[in-house]
């Protein structure tokens, strides 16, 4: 055992069941009689209260003691579930939120708001407090287990009879049990099992009591049946262990109750716990031992705590460490890279072997490097849930935010990086968006708007919506304020979609007076930077009084790309996988066909290319055949011409570093296995250029 | 793999089973057994290469030993029984599903 | 010979990872990238056990073992999903049509062999 304590495991999952703690309480909102739910943030609540006491976090523990006692009433109806409640609530977890980063360095949390929560909370509770303690450690069974000592639980299990069709083979469970414990002792109840015709083989006749004398806890046995709790009546009993083991009479005694010889009650008049027989006794007071019974339950609770955490679904660690992962698995398939192509040269068949077992080993630790950081981007999505409540209270609207594909995985940095634009999005849409509700009710809409957040899968983006029924946006109103601002030159025509980017430029606002929320002028241009930063790209539809969805189209990873490696005289470059099509061969006859125009007919269609050598200027000849990879740019099939196609190439993205920054139509760096460095393509900016250069050389050009 | 033969005077009916015996095969297993019981005085069992038995090959082999029983007839055991049957046996907790009667060895887990 | 197992999965790297997983630990592995490719591949040949993510194109994970435990031969056998935190109502959904297990995601190699051992032995 370790007697230093690392503390940041607690605060990890004490942030984590913080944001559950608010996603359950902003639901139970809607719901306020669900139990399910109430139980969800008592036992958050109480897993925080728990770990905090044990990793020293005394004012955390004592402070989410006096919620959680409360929450306790609501749990077991004393007190019902109302507005008041959920607000002091989330004002405590607020509270605990700022405990807990003042512990880790911190502004010091505001005892006296921690106080008046409190007050708050007693207040909600009718009568005295006090009693209650006493009374629910009374409501517990009296017999738990204890550490280290071998236990004997009675275990039925009645499984329902067409457990089969799930695909549950229930001898791997009794299997499981029996590895669970020292002793392990299984009696089929078959009593149920029909004659052989009347017999259906697909279905279970077959009941269980099983006898297991184990260190381990109750919840490990439950564990056991997780998949099918809902399929099997379970009953596990804890068995004295002195009554059991060696004591016939006990087994005996079971029988019985099996074969419904005697009712159970009688024997459980019997068989009394060990602790009522001292008593008769008199070798012990009954309040020795219900001081030792609570003693029993407070260790309990904490081994439980112990074995939820041990079978907890998932290790956590630093992130700096995946990154730091993700950067040595970048450098490791640059030298594989090299090590196949020394391997290749030197035609030694034994080192090309080795060079193709590395290359494997490299290829799956990368991906499944790779999938360590791909996260489930619900946790941001419930964030945005606090954010509307809170906002829409204080402009005094009514929102509904609907959320979809909460379990849509991304990159952990992707993840990261889009929380800001999301905020500042979802803040547009409620601050300038949504309409009051008065307005609403003039406009014949419900007075509660809408907010729906979703995410979807599409190839190897994925997209990102917010959708909202306020009252939309206005292009022509957007287009004005652009030509005021001196953003456009007068007189300028732009098409609908062309005016609502007009709101990701910069010091653009729409707001009509500045409020808390948004309307400063900042914000929409981040938007558009962040997103760009994630090489991915925003896309705005809008009907006016209708609503707007800003549609957030973004990569899987920036780590890696899919690439097509092209040669163009000495220089490589990697075009996206993603986007290329197809590609085809251009012959200087078919330049000729096209009498100088940048097209070509690929099987009557006309498709138009741009030649990499001239876009960047390359100097020599272009071979006689050149290549067109015709690739799919913002929804229109464009070509790019090349000297030589050499072959796909998945590769780890470099950042082209400061210098390079503002040469936007490339979108990083690779080095290859020689080390050459190959520069990443970035089509759409691409075609953007060359098109507005097209626009202004030869404006009447078809 | 089911296998299911008569003798030639058709008092003997030889069910041999082998490889993997389960809920893929229990309805199969089902109707061969009944066969076995109707047409056959005695129902021999072979399971020495038997690989694998579940909970529903057990169900059915224990209730066609009770109809056996039942029926005055008798179930005997040819060559060894795999350890694949007597640790189905045991995991399933069925020790004793002839409580009397039981000359065939099938349920005493005996072997293991 | 060790047993077949089949994992579906439209994202690769969670193919790889658990097909590597897996034959690692001595299974034999198949993949599909959807419901409607494991469903083509398991007709033409069958498996001991099917592993699934639920949210796929084409075909998704819940559909997958309705249509599975409609075949004859994938009546009983071990069908594991994979879910996330998030999903309880779709476990839920998953277990009604026929679903043996679940395992939650992220999860490491140790846990995903566990539930594998537990549903399949």
């Amino acid at each position: 055992m370790s007697v230093e304590i690392d503390t940041s495991a607690f605060t990890e999952e004490a942030y984590e069941l913080l944001s559950e703690l608010e996603a359950s309480l902003l639901e139970l909102e809607e719901s306020p009689a669900d139990q399910d739910l109430i139980g969800r943030v008592f036992r958050a609540m109480h897993t925080i209260k728990g770990s905090g006491a044990m990793f020293g976090f005394d004012e955390v523990a004592e402070f989410t003691h006096e919620v959680e006692t409360v929450f306790d009433m609501a749990r077991n109806k004393t007190i019902s579930v109302t507005k008041p409640l959920i607000d002091l609530t989330l004002a405590a977890r607020d509270q605990i939120r700022s405990m807990l980063d003042a512990a880790a360095g911190g502004e010091p949390a505001d005892k006296e708001n921690a106080q008046k929560i409190i007050q708050g909370l007693r207040a909600l509770v009718p009568g005295a407090t006090g009693a209650k303690d006493t009374e629910a450690s009374a409501k517990k069974p009296p017999a738990q287990a204890s550490d280290n000592e071998p236990h004997v639980y009675r275990i039925r299990i009645k499984p329902n009879a067409d457990i089969f069709a799930n695909g549950t083979n229930p001898l791997l469970l009794l299997g499981e049990l029996r590895d669970l414990g020292e002793e392990c002792q299984i009696i089929a109840q078959y009593d149920d099992l029909p004659p052989l015709d009347s017999l259906d083989p697909e279905r279970c006749y077959t009941s269980w009591e099983v006898f297991l004398t184990t260190k381990q806890s109750e919840n490990a046995i439950r564990d056991v049946f997780i998949f099918v709790d809902d399929q099997c009546d379970l009953n596990i009993r804890l068995l004295d262990r002195e009554e059991v083991l060696g004591n016939e009479v006990q087994k005996l005694g079971n029988i019985l109750v099996q074969r419904g010889d005697i009712p159970e009650a009688e024997l459980e008049k019997v068989l009394k716990p060990i602790g009522d027989r001292l008593v008769e006794s008199g070798a012990v007071s009954s309040s020795q031992v219900k001081a030792a019974l609570a003693e029993q339950n407070a260790i309990k609770a904490k081994r439980d705590k112990k074995v939820q955490a041990e079978s907890a679904t998932s290790v956590r660690v630093p992130s700096e460490k995946l990154d730091g992962l993700v950067d040595l698995v970048g450098e490791l398939v640059t030298v594989q890279a090299r090590l196949n192509q020394t391997a290749s040269s030197r035609q030694d068949h034994d080192l090309q072997l080795i060079a193709e077992e590395v290359e494997r080993l490299t290829g799956e630790l990368r991906d499944n490097t790779m999938s360590i950081r791909m996260l489930a981007i619900g946790t941001t999505f419930n964030k945005f849930k606090r954010l509307v409540r809170d906002l829409s209270t204080e402009l005094g609207k009514k929102i509904e935010m609907t959320t979809e594909g909460a379990d849509t995985e991304l990159d952990k940095t992707v993840i990261d990086q889009l929380n800001d634009p999301l905020v500042h999005i979802i803040r547009n849409s409620i601050d300038h968006g949504i309409e009051t509700p008065d307005i609403r009710i003039a406009n014949g809409k419900n007075p509660e708007g809408l907010i729906h957040l979703s995410a979807i899968h599409s190839g190897a983006s994925v997209l990102i919506r917010v959708e909202d029924d306020g009252k939309g946006l206005d292009p022509v109103a957007l287009t004005r304020k652009a030509i005021e601002k001196g953003h456009l030159p007068p007189d300028t025509q732009l098409t609908d979609r062309e005016a609502f980017q007009l709101i990701f430029g910069a010091g653009f606002s729409m707001a009509e007076k500045i409020t808390n929320v948004s309307g400063r002028g900042v914000g929409m241009d981040v938007v558009r930077r962040s997103i760009d930063a994630l090489r991915g790209s925003i896309d705005v539809i809008s009907e006016l009084g209708k609503g707007t969805t800003i549609t957030l189209k973004l990569p899987l990873t920036l780590a890696i790309i899919e690439g097509l490696l092209v040669q163009v005289a000495d220089e490589l470059f990697v075009l996206p996988l993603a986007a290329v099509e197809e590609c085809v061969e251009l012959s200087r006859q078919d330049v000729t066909n096209a009498h100088g125009r940048h097209v070509i007919n690929v099987r009557d269609e006309i498709v138009p290319y741009i030649r990499i050598r001239d876009r960047f200027g390359i100097e020599g000849d272009s071979p006689e055949i050149e290549q067109i990879v015709i690739s799919d740019v913002d929804s229109k099939r464009t070509g790019f011409v090349v000297d030589a196609v050499i072959g796909q190439h998945q590769t780890v993205i470099k950042s082209l570093g400061k210098n390079f920054e503002h040469s936007e139509e490339f979108s990083g760096a690779t080095i290859l296995g020689d080390g050459t460095v190959a520069l990443i393509l970035d089509l759409s900016k691409m075609v953007r250029y060359v098109e507005a250069e097209e626009d202004l050389n030869e404006p009447a050009a078809a | 793999m089911i296998d299911f033969s008569v003798n030639d005077s058709g008092d003997t009916g030889t069910l041999v089973l082998s490889g993997g015996v389960t809920i893929q095969h229990a309805v199969q297993l089902k109707e061969t057994l009944l066969e076995g019981i109707s047409v056959a005085k005695r129902l021999v069992v072979n399971l020495s290469d038997l690989e694998k038995a579940d909970l529903t090959a057990v169900q059915l082999l224990c209730a066609a030993h009770r109809s056996l029983n039942d029926k005055g007839k008798s179930l005997d055991i040819e060559g060894n029984i795999a350890d694949a049957w007597h640790s189905a046996v045991k995991d399933s907790g069925y020790t004793g599903c002839i409580n009397t009667n039981d000359r065939s060895g099938l349920w005493t887990g005996e072997g293991n | 010979m060790g047993k077949k197992i089949m994992t579906v999965d439209d994202s690769s790297s969670v193919r790889q990872m658990v097909g590597l997983t897996l034959k690692g630990a001595g299974y034999e592995v198949v993949e599909a990238v959807d419901g409607q490719d494991a469903l083509t591949k398991l007709k033409a040949a069958p498996v001991d056990m099917v592993v699934t993510d639920l949210n796929m194109p084409n075909m998704d994970g819940i559909t997958l073992i309705k249509e599975l435990r409609a075949l004859p031969s994938f009546k009983f056998i071990p069908i594991v999903m994979l879910t996330t935190e998030s999903q309880a109502g779709r476990k839920q959904e998953g277990k009604s049509a026929g679903a043996t297990g679940w395992i939650v995601k992220p999860f490491k190699p140790p846990q995903l062999l566990e539930v594998i051992k537990k549903v399949l032995g």
